[in-house]
């Protein structure tokens, strides 16, 4: 598979190429690389952010290299969770508005009681008490807000959740216990985890780990 | 996109107008004074056109002494205590009963400030004018005032008023005339709820014309009586005592000087009895030697005028229309330049799997939500500012 850069006047086109890459159902990755080695472009091909210029992308049994964007959207929505590196929460929600987000988005009706009491388990689990929830984002520290980016991720119960260095912005204390809760809670939820990290700490805690280098090669400019 | 989404969208919508409260603020006042600044002008012009309009045209014909047609009409209508030449009664005796009914007006005196305005009972008929308590002026020194006269001076039937004295320093001049309220009308809407009405008789005594006399012994007179001679009849004693309030023991004593015919008349209002005597009261008029007497049409003067305060009122709104453009344009451009600040959330939402059509419905709703606010208080502040037509009314008159 393989993406071509958007390119501006000028500039020389370039683009990776992935020889094949694959990652068990269940399986917890990391994905380690220097900034700037394509580690957010490899996660955003696979979450069908981006498209695929060549080749095929295969993610929970569906081609995503073949879909067109409407349904790689809706497909994302339903399968597919992000972190992101500076958490992304929307600043006008509060932190319960953040975590339901992706169902209002996804199925938006009434929210079941069913639905409801999985919600009230993730916040347990993720720490984020009643209090917590009426917030918004700007009265969070900067752990609880990537608690909620992380609740945010498995509220829908994805199969996939990509995590885009998701510890980038954290003191090294919180570092550990982010790791953790996003290994414990994707493993609870039997989803394949693939986060994209620079930092080695923690790596072994990861069933394995994959140098974007190995996976990935440039051509054209870089 | 079904109830339920309608309903989330715009839960979002709000969430984010209120996380963004100032600038929703600003947008908001900006709409609102889209709305306002030449929405106010306009309407209040309309309902002032509309009112001088409706009460022109109540009032079929007019005479007058000759002189200004605008003057003595808006003086007629709206008691604006314009100065105008004055005509006898005897113009007003003139006229055919067979083809009109002559209502004559006296406008030349006040009580507080508030125009006393002396005519006959078919004014009341004219106007539809009703009383809300009392009755109407039984004799000489009765009146009864509009209901917005009434809650100024806080006056009911059985109190009294004083006219004004026309001058201070001149002695030999009318002298204030206490009258009695004998009645308060209806409220009419009108210019009609801010004067005082008298009698022709009353409105002639305040002129001097009639008055009342009694030898100094009578202890009936009222305590508000004053001890003077009298001026216009020589041949009385200097015992006699001028009247200023008309009481049931003094109303005997009263009585008029001259002939009737010669007495006062400030306008007539002419009420033909159908349009052919109209127009024969019109050509008659018209076609008068002398010049003394003019006929008005009450409503092409004021559609005349109208027409001045119409351009006027055109040239202000091409301004203001200006100024709301202007308005506008600023509101479009700062969403314009905040959905490009928060570019980074409708990426966001993106990436999280949120459809075009979901994220534009959003904006749509928060920029709906904010014109609906902004055009809702834009409203109602015109609303509130519909009380103000008449003190409009009084500024273009």
């Amino acid at each position: 598979m393989h993406y071509c850069y958007p390119q501006t006047a000028g500039e020389v086109a370039s683009r990776v190429v992935v020889r094949q890459w694959s990652i068990a159902a269940g399986e917890c990755v990391a994905l380690i690389g220097a900034s700037g080695s394509g580690k957010t472009t490899l996660l955003q091909l696979a979450g069908g952010i981006l498209g695929v210029a060549g080749g095929s992308i295969q993610v929970a049994q569906q081609s995503l290299g073949t879909m067109p964007e409407a349904r790689r959207r809706k497909f994302r929505l339903a399968n597919i969770g992000f972190v992101f590196q500076s958490f992304e929460l929307l600043p006008h929600l509060t932190v319960e508005e953040n975590l339901l987000l992706p169902i209002h988005l996804l199925q938006p009706k009434r929210l079941s009681t069913q639905v409801q009491s999985r919600v009230d388990e993730l916040c347990e689990n993720l720490s984020l008490s009643r209090s917590i929830r009426k917030r918004r984002p700007d009265r969070l520290s900067q752990g609880e807000r990537q608690r909620v980016a992380i609740g945010r991720a498995l509220v829908t119960q994805p199969s996939v959740v990509l995590a885009d260095e998701p510890t980038g912005n954290l003191d090294p204390a919180l570092k550990r216990s982010v790791v953790e809760l996003l290994l414990n809670q994707c493993r609870e939820n039997n989803a394949t985890l693939v986060m994209a990290t620079h930092d080695l700490s923690g790596i072994d805690r990861f069933d394995s780990s994959h140098e974007t280098s190995t996976v990935l090669q440039w051509e054209g400019q870089h | 996109m079904g109830g339920a989404a309608l309903r989330d969208i715009l839960r979002f919508s709000i969430a984010t107008v209120t996380y963004y409260w100032r600038r929703s603020l600003l947008l908001t006042m900006c709409v609102a004074m889209a709305v306002f600044v030449p929405l106010t002008p306009y309407l209040l012009v309309r309902r002032a056109a509309s009112t001088l309009e409706q009460r022109a045209s109540s009032t079929p014909l007019m005479i007058a002494a000759a002189g200004s047609k605008t003057d003595v009409t808006l003086s007629a209508l709206y008691f604006d205590g314009r100065k105008h030449n004055i005509m006898t009664m005897s113009e007003v005796m003139a006229v055919d009963p067979r083809r009109a009914t002559a209502i004559p007006l006296h406008l030349r005196f006040s009580t507080s400030g508030v125009a006393i305005v002396g005519t006959t009972e078919g004014y009341y008929r004219l106007r539809g004018l009703e009383l809300e308590e009392g009755t109407f002026s039984g004799r000489y020194g009765d009146c009864v005032v509009g209901a917005a006269v009434a809650r100024r001076l806080r006056v009911s039937p059985g109190e009294y008023l004083t006219s004004d004295p026309k001058t201070i320093f001149n002695l030999t001049a009318d002298y204030p005339l206490r009258i009695r309220v004998t009645g308060v009308l209806s409220p009419s809407g009108s210019t009609d709820d801010e004067v005082v009405f008298v009698s022709m008789e009353t409105a002639w005594i305040m002129d001097g014309i009639g008055h009342g006399h009694f030898q100094g012994s009578d202890k009936s007179g009222s305590a508000h009586q004053e001890e003077a001679s009298h001026q216009a009849t020589p041949s009385e004693n200097a015992t006699e005592k001028l009247q200023l309030e008309i009481t049931n023991e003094n109303i005997g004593g009263f009585h008029f000087h001259g002939q009737r015919e010669d007495y006062p008349v400030t306008a007539c209002i002419i009420v033909p009895t159908d349009t052919r005597a109209g127009t024969l009261l019109v050509g008659q008029y018209s076609a008068r030697a002398d010049g003394k007497v003019m006929i008005i049409e009450p409503l092409s003067v004021v559609k005349r005028l109208l027409a001045s305060v119409l351009r006027v009122r055109n040239l202000v709104l091409a301004g203001l229309s200006l100024v709301t453009g202007a308005c506008l344009l600023l509101v479009v451009f700062v969403f314009l330049l905040t959905f490009r600040l928060r570019q980074a959330e409708f990426d966001t939402l993106k990436k999280i799997g949120a459809s075009t059509r979901q994220i534009s419905g959003m904006v749509l709703f928060e920029v709906g939500l904010v014109l609906t606010a902004g055009a809702t208080i834009g409203v109602a502040l015109t609303w509130s500012t519909g009380r103000f037509d008449q003190i409009l009314l009084r500024w273009l008159i």
